[in-house]
């Protein structure tokens, strides 16, 4: 609907209709590139090879800190948004420009008026038929950059109480073996008193027995060194390291652990058998942390058959290497068993059958197994008890 | 006690842990006595020492058969062989049952070597008398 206003006048030399439909089409065009312009999703603006900014939108106005009034006063300079370390001369970014009239986007940083630093996203393009103007489009990245930093923050926080929650349990279990701990470092040293006194007996006198001496004294030597490996494997396992990978043999992980809880076994009068598979591939994995599923492993496996009183009272710890390469690992039982109802409950941190467990060994062995790329689950025994396995990728 | 009659005494020393085991027979061999170690109960009772021993010394806490149980067996086999039990878990009312049921000794790991002397030379007296 026209409103009605002042009259035509008739005789007037009109466009023709061609002419006029190209204005239009360009007016409509010049519409959408000014909407596209001004619709501030993104920060757009126009500049000079020169290094002056020609126009600017709002959007781009607010990520860099200026106001209009710099863009009209024609102070605004693409060249002082760039950090001092970037330098453009060298740049393949505007080499690409140069040579193809187009930038693909970037990762960059803009210096802000006031001096702070927004990382932002750019594109750029020279216009046609203009080698020395373009446009270029800037995406302010500060949320992005945020929740990134922030995700990662939390997953290194997860990772840290993680790695707390199993030091902790690597503590209170050796906790739980002091006692056996204590006699396996009794052992030896009992032999070195001994022997000591026995060395000195037949050094003493009018002729000294040197070659009996020198046996006592080799085997004190060996006893103290055996008092020292027990001491090294507390302390490994108490010790606060930091998660690191190596390539290792998983026999020797079960073997060192086994050593440490023999003592154990022997109270409980649990015997520890061993079927370990020759040949393995080494694995990649934390020497500390899958002694200590291991150790959780064994001491669960202890714990259940020490409750009942059977006359089979034995570990068997199996090994093999699966047909993808895989390490499998396998300790069986002679306790009970587990409900089956329960095989994938007792993973659950804070599920416990005992007064005085936690109920975190298995969640954090699982956690521990799954960091290594492997699984950890239980299955009820082949003729009795439970089992516990684990697979852990075999080093290709 | 270096005479040549104790040459005839033969001590058994009975013990799972190979340290124990050795610094003792070095002992016992300073002493000019005959010994033969064993790392359970059980390969002692299917050895011929098991009729020749003087005197065993054996570890309370082994897998399969205790020093306890050992002297038990012995007794209701009809060996009245002098027993000394070592332990790393001293217990006085282990101790006290023991020495009741004619244990000679019951030593705590670590011990010296005049208490076990004492203790094998009490033996081979109770042997003799």
């Amino acid at each position: 609907m026209r409103p009605l206003g002042p009259a035509i006048p008739i005789c007037v030399t009109t466009p023709s209709d061609e002419v006029t439909r190209l204005y239009a089409d360009l007016q409509e065009r010049e519409a959408r590139v000014r909407r596209l312009f001004n619709a501030n999703i993104i920060g757009i603006f126009t500049w000079n090879l020169d290094g002056r900014i020609v126009d600017a939108n709002e959007a781009f106005l607010r990520i860099v800190g200026y106001t209009s009034e710099d863009l009209v006063s024609g102070n605004m300079l693409w060249k002082d948004l760039m950090p001092s370390e970037w330098d453009p001369a060298d740049d393949r970014i505007m080499a690409e420009l140069l040579a193809t009239n187009i930038a693909h986007p970037f990762e960059a940083e803009y210096v802000r008026k006031d001096g702070s630093r927004v990382p932002v996203l750019i594109g750029a393009a020279l216009f046609d038929g203009k080698p020395t103007e373009g446009v270029a489009f800037v995406v302010d990245q500060t949320e992005r950059k945020r929740a990134e930093a922030a995700a990662r923050e939390s997953e290194r926080q997860y990772h840290d109480i993680q790695m707390q929650l199993a030091h902790a349990n690597r503590v209170a279990t050796m906790g739980y073996l002091s006692a056996s701990i204590a006699h396996e470092l009794n052992q030896p040293l009992s032999g070195v008193v001994v022997s000591a006194e026995t060395a000195l007996l037949w050094l003493q006198g009018e002729q000294p027995n040197i070659p009996e001496a020198q046996k006592a004294l080799t085997r004190i030597v060996r006893d103290g060194n055996r008092a020292g490996q027990v001491f090294r494997r507390i302390r490994t396992l108490i010790k606060k390291a930091p998660s690191q990978k190596d390539s290792l043999d998983i026999n020797d992980v079960i073997l060192e652990i086994i050593a440490l809880t023999q003592g154990e076994a022997a109270k409980n009068r649990v015997q520890i058998l061993t079927r370990l598979a020759d040949g393995l591939p080494p694995i990649q994995g934390d020497r500390v942390q899958l002694q200590q599923v291991t150790l959780n492993l064994i001491m669960n496996a202890l714990e259940a058959i020490g409750a009942h009183e059977r006359d089979l009272r034995e570990i068997l710890i199996s090994t093999a290497e699966t047909p993808s390469r895989n390490v499998h690992v396998r300790v069986q039982d002679s306790g009970p068993g587990i409900d089956p109802a329960n095989l994938e409950r007792i993973f659950d941190a804070f599920y416990t059958t005992k007064a005085n467990g936690l109920g975190m060994g298995l969640s954090i062995s699982r956690s521990i197994i799954v960091a290594h790329g492997g699984k950890l689950w239980a299955t009820t025994g082949v003729q009795h008890g439970a089992a516990f396995q684990f697979t852990v990728p075999g080093d290709s | 006690m270096t005479t040549s009659e104790n040459r005839i005494f033969l001590i058994s020393i009975i013990d799972d842990d190979e340290s124990i085991r050795e610094a003792i027979a070095g002992l016992i061999h300073w002493l000019g006595l005959r010994f033969k170690g064993f790392s359970s109960a059980v390969e002692f009772l299917a050895s011929p020492e098991l009729a020749d021993s003087s005197c065993i010394i054996a570890d309370v806490q082994m897998p399969h058969m205790t020093g306890i149980e050992l002297h038990c067996h012995l007794k209701a086999l009809g060996y009245d062989v002098p027993t000394i039990l070592i332990t790393a878990y001293p217990d006085d009312d282990a101790r006290d049952l023991a020495l009741a049921d004619g244990v000679v000794c019951y030593l705590s790991k670590p011990f010296n070597k005049d208490s076990l002397i004492g203790c094998v030379r009490s033996a081979l007296q109770s042997r003799s008398a």
